[in-house]
C-alpha cells in the first residue's frame, strides 16, 4: 500500500511538472512569420499571407509580362499602391499596414519603379517650405513640377464573410487587387486570395 | 488501485500530447541550386522530422528564370496519408554569393493536403538576382 502511495504521489509530480513546463506564463518572443490561428476574425498571419500570395502573383503573371514587355519596351513602369477598402467586421483593421507591406515588397522586387501619391500634401509642403527658407542655397533649389507620374494604380479590397451552424462556425476573407493602367484606363492585372477558417464546436463540454 | 495508477499515466501522456504539440524543428527542408545557369537543378532533401515524413513526401522540384529575371519555382508534395493535413512552408532565396535574400522577411504561407492529395508549393524570388532557393516545411502547430 505504501508502495502505491509513492507511485501515485510520482505520477502527480510528473503530471504538476509536465503541466507546468508546458504552460508557462512568462512574456516570449515568437517568430514573427510563423503560420497560427488565433481566433476567427481577421488576424495578422492572414494579412501577411495576403501579402506574399499576391505580390508573388504580381511578380510571376505572365499576362502582365507581355502586356508591360509591349507598353514599356525597355522602361520599368511606375506604379502607386492605394489603401485596400476594408469591408470586413473589424472597422479597426490598420489596412494601411497591408498597403505598405505589398508597397514594400513591391519597391524591393525592382520590377516597378514606386510613387506614393499619399504622400505628394507633404511633400509639397518640404519643397515649398525649402523655396521659403532663407536658409536654403537658390542654385540647388528643386524646381516644383519635376515629379514623375505613374502608369499604374495598384487597389483592392479585402472582404470577410462568416456563417454558422451548430456546429460548425466558418470565417472567409477574400483579397482582391487591381492593376489599373492609368493610360488606358484598362486593368492589366487582378487576382484574389482566399482564406477560410474553420472552428468546430465541441459537442462535450462548453 | 491499478485502474488509477494507470489514469494518472494516461492524463500525464496526453499532457505532453496535447499541450506540448507545437513543431519543434524545420520539418523538411529542399535546396535547390542552379548551376552556372543551367536550369538543371542540385537538390538537397533534408529531413529534420521523421513523422512529417511519413505524412508528407516530396515529388518533384521544378524552377524556371523568368525573361525578367526573376527565379520562379515550384515543389511538388503529397500527402501520404487518407486525412487531411496541414502544413506552413516558406521559400528561402539566396544570390550567386550564396547570401540570402532579405533573411527572415518571408512569412510562412499555409496550404491544406486532403488525403492522397499532392499540390505544388509555389515560390517567386523577391528580385531577379536569386541563383538558389531553399523550401521548408513543418507541420501547422
Amino acid at each position: 500500500m505504501k508502495m502505491n502511495k509513492v507511485v501515485l504521489c510520482g505520477f502527480g509530480a510528473l503530471c504538476l511538472g509536465l503541466f507546468a513546463s508546458c504552460v508557462s506564463t512568462q512574456p516570449q518572443y515568437g517568430d514573427a512569420s510563423e503560420a497560427r490561428v488565433l481566433g476567427m476574425g481577421v488576424g495578422s498571419y492572414d494579412l501577411q499571407q495576403n501579402t506574399i500570395v499576391m505580390v508573388d502573383s504580381l511578380l510571376a503573371n505572365p499576362v502582365l509580362d507581355r502586356k508591360l514587355a509591349q507598353q514599356f519596351p525597355g522602361k520599368t513602369p511606375t506604379i502607386s499602391v492605394t489603401q485596400i477598402k476594408n469591408e470586413t467586421m473589424q472597422l479597426g483593421l490598420n489596412m494601411k499596414s497591408l498597403s505598405d507591406a505589398i508597397s514594400t515588397k513591391l519597391i524591393n522586387s525592382g520590377k516597378f519603379d514606386f510613387m506614393d501619391l499619399n504622400t505628394n500634401p507633404e511633400l509639397l509642403g518640404v519643397l515649398t517650405g525649402m523655396m521659403d527658407s532663407p536658409l536654403t542655397d537658390e542654385k540647388k533649389m528643386i524646381a516644383l513640377g519635376t515629379h514623375d507620374t505613374p502608369d499604374y494604380i495598384l487597389n483592392g479590397t479585402l472582404v470577410e464573410m462568416r456563417e454558422s451552424s451548430d456546429r460548425v462556425r466558418e470565417t472567409y476573407l477574400k483579397l482582391t487587387l487591381r492593376l489599373f493602367n492609368l493610360r488606358t484606363g484598362k486593368i492589366d492585372w487582378a487576382d484574389d486570395h482566399e482564406i477560410r477558417k474553420t472552428q468546430r464546436r465541441s459537442s462535450v463540454g462548453w | 488501485m491499478k485502474f488509477f495508477t494507470t489514469l494518472m499515466a494516461g492524463i500525464a501522456v496526453l499532457l505532453v500530447a496535447a499541450g506540448c504539440q507545437s513543431p519543434k524543428t524545420a520539418g523538411q527542408s529542399i535546396t535547390a541550386t542552379i548551376v552556372d545557369g543551367d536550369p538543371q537543378l542540385a537538390t538537397v532533401l533534408r529531413v529534420d522530422d521523421q513523422r512529417l515524413a511519413r505524412y508528407v513526401s516530396v515529388k518533384s522540384v521544378n524552377s524556371a528564370v523568368k525573361h525578367d529575371g526573376f527565379l520562379q519555382a515550384q515543389v511538388e508534395v503529397l500527402n501520404n496519408s487518407k486525412r487531411d493535413y496541414a502544413v506552413q512552408y516558406r521559400y528561402l532565396w539566396f544570390d550567386a554569393n550564396d547570401m540570402e535574400i532579405y533573411p527572415g522577411k518571408r512569412p510562412w504561407q499555409q496550404a491544406v493536403l486532403h488525403g492522397g492529395e499532392s499540390i505544388r508549393l509555389q515560390g517567386i524570388s523577391p528580385y531577379p538576382e536569386a541563383k538558389a532557393f531553399r523550401v521548408q516545411i513543418r507541420p501547422m502547430p
